[in-house]
C-alpha cells in the first residue's frame, strides 16, 4: 500500500470505528442495561420518592444518631475520588490516624474493645459504601445511647445487612452503612 | 485455608477461561497464520459464528478498499501499523486538547493543556493509559470518543501483531506476514467487541452505570447535598480490561464503585484482565501446531508469578506500620487482623486486592482495585518487579512478542552453553536476531533508570513528589516504569501533570510501544526468510524441564536483576529501614 492509500484507509477505518465503538456499542449496551433497572443509572437509593444516595456510594455521617463511614479525604464529594494516597511510612497518615483514633476514643466507649482497622483507614476510591461487621458492632453501644434503640434490635439490623463473602471464598463480608443507616432510621420513627 | 481454596478456585477458572480463548483467537487467525491445528470437536460452535463475521467483515473490507489477499512484508507492516497510530494519535490530541468546544460536555469541563494532551494521546495510542488526570475531567465526548475508541483501537493493534509475529516463524523463505488491516479489523469484529459487550452487561448487572446523565444530586437523610458522578461506565471498563487498557472512567479506577461494584465484577474482571493476553501465547502453541509448549510458557510465566503474587500477598497481610505506630503512641487497641487496609476497599480486602496488583502489573493493564502508594514496602516489591520484567503475559499481542524476545535470547544463552547452533520451532536464531532483541531488552532500562535519573537530579522532577522519603524516590521509580513498560498503573501520589512529568513520560511511553514492535516485526521479517530445519538428536529441545529452568532464570536475571539498584534505593531501602 503507499502511503497516500494507507492514509486514506486509516482515516476511513478510524471514522467507522468511532460509529461502531464510540457511538452503537455504548447505546446499545445502556438499551440491554435498561434490564437491569436503576442499576444502570447508578444505583439510587429512595425514600419517600426521593433519592437520598447511591447504594454504590459511600456517604458521610456526622450525626450521632448514624452508623458512621470509613474516613474520606474527600469526605464522599462524588464528583470525584480517590484516596489521599498516603505511604505507611508519611508521618501525614500516622498523624491523620491518631487524630482519628482521639475522637474515636473520646466519642466510644472502648473498655477492652479493638478499634476495627476500617474505621481508621482510607478506602482506595474514597468512596467506599461498606464498613466491617465489626465496625458496625463496634459503634452499637453507643448507639443504644443515643437513639434509645435497644441493643439486639441494633445486633439483627447489623446482622440482616450483613452481605457475607463471594462463595464464602472472596473479598471480605461487610455492611452497607447507607442502608443500615435507613434502616435504623425506619426503627427510630 | 481458605484463602488457598479461594486461590486454586480462581486459577481452575483461569485456564479454563484461557483454554477456550486461546482456541477462539487461534481459530480466528486460523488462515492469518498458516495455522497447522484444528479447532479441537467440543467447540466447533464457534464455526457457526463464522458466516455472520465473514458478512460484516467484507462490508468493512469493501467500504475500505481493502484486500484481503494481497499481504505485507515486515517493512509494509509496521507502515501502515505506524500511519494508522499516528493518525489515531493526532485525532486524540484534537479531542482532549478541545474539549471545551467539543459537544457532550454538561459539565462545561475545560481542555487539557497541550502537554497534557500529548501524554494523554500517547499513552491511550498505546495501549497504556498511564492518567495524569483525573477520570472526572474528561467529558463524555472525551470518554466515548477518544478514550474508548482508542481503548479498542490500541488493543486491536497490539492484538494483530501475533499473528504477523506467527508468520515469521511459520514462514518457509516466504516474507509475507499478512494484512494489517485485515488482522487489525478481524480482531476488533471477532474478538474485542463481542467479548466487552458480554463483560459490558455482566457489569451493568452488578451496579456499573452505562449512563448519559452527567451528574445527579441527592438529598442525603442528614440533609446534606451530594453530587454524584455517573457516565457510561460499564462499556469502558469492559474494553478498558480486555484490551489490557487500564486507564479508569474516574480517578480511582477499579477501586471506583461504580467501575467495579461487587466482589463478583472484581473476580471477573480480574480473571479478564489476565486471560486475555494469556490467552494469546496459548494461541500461538495452537498456531505452531505444538498446544504442549504454549501451556509451558504459560506455565513458566505463572511460577514467576505466583512468586510475586505470594511476596505482595504476604507484604498486604500484615498491619500497617502507621496504625502499628498510632496504636502504641495512644495506647489503644486496634485490630489488625484484616492486613493493610489503607488504600483499600472494604469488599476487597487485602488478598483480592494483592491479586489484583499483581495481576494488573504483569500484563501492562494497569488498572488498580487500592492504592499501590500506600502498600508496605514489601507489598510493592511484586507490582515493581513484574513491572521490570515487562515479559509476563504483558500487553494484548506485543505480550507475545516480548515473551518470544526473550526466548530468543534464551535459545542463544542455551545454544552457546551445549555449544549447539541456536534453533527455536525449526528457525535458526542468529547474531542478528540476538542483537535486536538484546537491543529491545535494554531498552526497558533506558527508559526507565534515564528519567528516572533526570527527575531525581531536577527541580521539576522533585517538586511533584508527594510523600517524604524513599516513597517519594519509589512514587519516581514506578511512574517511570508504569511509562517505559507501557503499564500505566500509577502509585498516584505523585503530582504529575507537570510540563516535565507529561513529556518525559509521553516520550518513553512512545519509544516503549513503538522501538520494540520495530525491532520485532524486524526479527520476523529475517526469521520469514528462512527455511524451516527439521528437528532432529541434535536439537535444543525447548519442550523440557531444563530448558523451562533456564528461560525463567533467564527472565529473573536479565529482567529483575538490571533494576535491583534502583529498587535498592526505594522500597528495598524502606523495607530495611523499618517499614515492613
Amino acid at each position: 500500500m503507499s502511503a497516500k492509500k494507507n492514509i486514506i484507509t486509516a482515516v476511513k477505518l478510524i471514522v467507522l470505528s468511532l460509529l461502531i465503538f464510540s457511538i452503537v456499542y455504548p447505546l446499545l449496551l445502556g438499551g440491554v442495561g435498561q434490564l437491569f433497572g436503576n442499576k444502570a443509572e447508578g444505583s439510587l437509593i429512595y425514600q419517600n420518592g426521593e433519592a437520598v444516595g447511591s447504594r454504590l456510594i459511600g456517604q458521610k455521617f456526622d450525626s450521632d444518631i448514624y452508623f458512621i463511614s470509613r474516613p474520606s479525604s474527600i469526605n464522599y464529594d462524588a464528583t470525584t475520588s480517590g484516596s489521599a494516597n498516603l505511604a505507611a511510612s508519611n508521618p501525614e497518615l500516622q498523624q491523620r490516624i491518631e487524630a482519628d483514633l482521639k475522637k474515636i476514643k473520646a466519642k466510644y466507649q472502648l473498655g477492652n474493645m479493638a478499634v476495627p482497622v476500617d474505621l481508621i483507614t482510607e478506602s482506595g476510591s474514597a468512596l467506599d459504601p461498606h464498613i466491617s461487621p465489626e465496625a458496625a458492632y463496634f459503634q452499637v453501644e453507643y448507639l443504644v445511647d443515643q437513639t434509645g434503640i435497644s441493643e439486639s434490635t441494633l445486633n439483627s439490623l447489623i446482622e440482616e445487612h450483613t452481605e457475607s463473602k463471594l462463595l464464602g471464598l472472596y473479598g471480605k463480608s461487610r455492611v452497607n452503612v447507607l442502608e443500615l443507616n435507613l434502616a435504623l432510621e425506619e426503627v427510630l420513627d | 485455608m481458605l484463602n488457598i481454596a479461594a486461590l486454586i478456585v480462581f486459577f481452575v477458572l483461569l485456564f479454563a477461561l484461557i483454554y477456550v480463548f486461546g482456541e477462539y483467537i487461534a481459530w480466528i487467525y486460523q488462515e492469518e497464520t498458516n495455522s497447522k491445528s484444528e479447532l479441537p470437536k467440543k467447540l466447533n460452535l464457534f464455526k457457526k459464528l463464522d458466516r455472520p463475521f465473514k458478512l460484516i467483515e467484507e462490508k468493512i473490507f469493501s467500504f475500505l478498499n481493502i484486500k484481503p489477499d494481497k499481504e505485507m512484508n515486515w517493512k509494509q507492516y509496521l507502515f501502515s501499523l505506524l500511519i494508522f497510530n499516528g493518525i489515531l494519535f493526532v485525532f486524540l490530541f484534537l479531542v482532549f486538547k478541545f474539549q471545551n468546544i467539543l459537544p457532550l460536555n454538561p459539565l462545561n469541563l475545560e481542555g487539557m493543556s497541550w502537554d497534557q494532551a500529548f501524554h494523554t494521546a500517547s499513552t491511550f495510542v498505546s495501549n497504556t493509559n498511564q492518567q495524569h488526570y483525573g477520570g472526572e475531567n474528561l467529558s463524555y465526548f472525551s470518554q466515548l470518543f477518544a478514550v474508548g475508541l482508542a481503548m479498542f483501537l490500541s488493543a486491536g493493534t497490539g492484538l494483530a501483531l501475533a499473528p504477523a509475529f506467527t508468520r515469521g516463524i511459520q514462514n518457509q523463505e516466504d516474507s509475507r506476514l499478512g494484512n494489517f488491516y485485515v488482522n487489525l479489523i478481524k480482531g476488533l469484529i471477532r474478538f474485542l467487541l463481542p467479548i466487552s459487550f458480554v463483560i459490558g452487561v455482566i457489569l451493568i448487572s452488578q451496579g456499573s452505570p452505562q449512563w448519559f446523565g452527567g451528574e445527579i444530586v441527592v438529598n442525603t437523610i442528614e440533609g446534606v447535598k451530594q453530587a454524584i458522578r455517573v457516565g457510561p461506565v460499564a462499556g469502558i471498563e469492559a474494553i478498558k480490561t480486555l484490551g489490557t487498557n487500564g486507564g479508569g472512567f474516574f480517578a480511582a479506577n477499579a477501586a471506583h464503585p461504580f467501575e467495579n461494584p461487587t466482589i463478583l465484577s472484581n473476580l471477573v474482571l480480574n480473571l479478564i484482565m489476565l486471560a486475555s493476553p494469556m490467552a494469546i501465547i496459548y494461541a500461538f502453541g495452537i498456531w505452531m501446531g505444538k498446544r504442549r509448549h504454549g501451556v509451558i510458557l504459560i506455565g513458566a510465566l505463572f511460577v514467576i508469578f505466583l512468586g510475586l503474587f505470594w511476596v505482595t500477598a504476604a507484604g498486604e497481610m500484615q498491619p500497617n506500620r502507621a496504625v502499628t505506630m498510632a496504636e502504641k503512641n495512644l495506647n489503644i487497641t486496634v485490630d489488625q487482623s484484616a492486613g493493610n487496609m489503607e488504600g483499600k476497599e472494604t469488599r476487597f480486602g487485602s488478598l483480592l486486592s494483592s491479586l489484583w496488583a499483581i495481576s494488573t502489573t504483569s500484563t501492562t493493564n494497569g488498572a488498580v482495585n487500592s492504592m499501590h502508594n500506600s502498600y508496605s514496602p514489601q507489598g510493592l516489591m511484586g507490582p515493581f518487579l513484574a513491572m521490570a520484567m515487562n515479559c509476563l503475559y504483558n500487553g494484548i499481542g506485543v505480550g507475545l512478542l516480548n515473551l518470544m524476545t526473550y526466548i530468543f535470547i534464551c535459545v542463544f544463552i542455551a545454544g552457546l552453553m551445549i555449544g549447539r547452533a541456536p534453533q527455536y520451532l525449526g528457525k535458526q536464531i542468529e547474531w542478528r536476531e540476538v542483537k535486536i532483541a538484546a537491543l529491545i531488552i535494554l531498552l526497558l532500562p533506558v527508559l526507565v533508570l534515564f528519567p528516572t535519573s533526570i527527575a531525581v537530579i531536577t527541580e521539576a522532577g522533585k517538586e511533584a513528589i508527594h510523600n517524604p522519603g524513599f516513597t517519594g524516590f519509589s512514587e519516581v521509580l514506578y511512574e517511570m516504569f508504569s511509562a517505559g513498560a507501557n503499564n500505566g498503573s500509577g502509585m498516584e501520589g505523585l503530582m504529575d501533570n507537570t510540563v516535565f512529568y507529561n513529556l518525559l513520560n509521553g516520550g518513553a511511553i512512545l519509544m516503549g510501544r513503538y522501538l520494540p514492535i520495530f525491532g520485532q516485526l524486524l526479527i520476523a521479517g529475517n526469521l520469514s526468510k528462512k527455511k524451516i530445519r527439521p528437528e532432529t538428536e541434535g536439537t535444543l529441545k525447548v519442550e523440557n524441564l531444563s530448558f523451562l529452568v533456564l528461560f525463567v532464570g533467564v527472565m529473573i536475571i536479565i529482567g529483575g536483576l538490571i533494576f535491583m539498584p534502583a529498587l535498592a534505593v526505594g522500597p528495598i531501602a524502606e523495607m530495611l529501614s523499618g517499614g515492613m
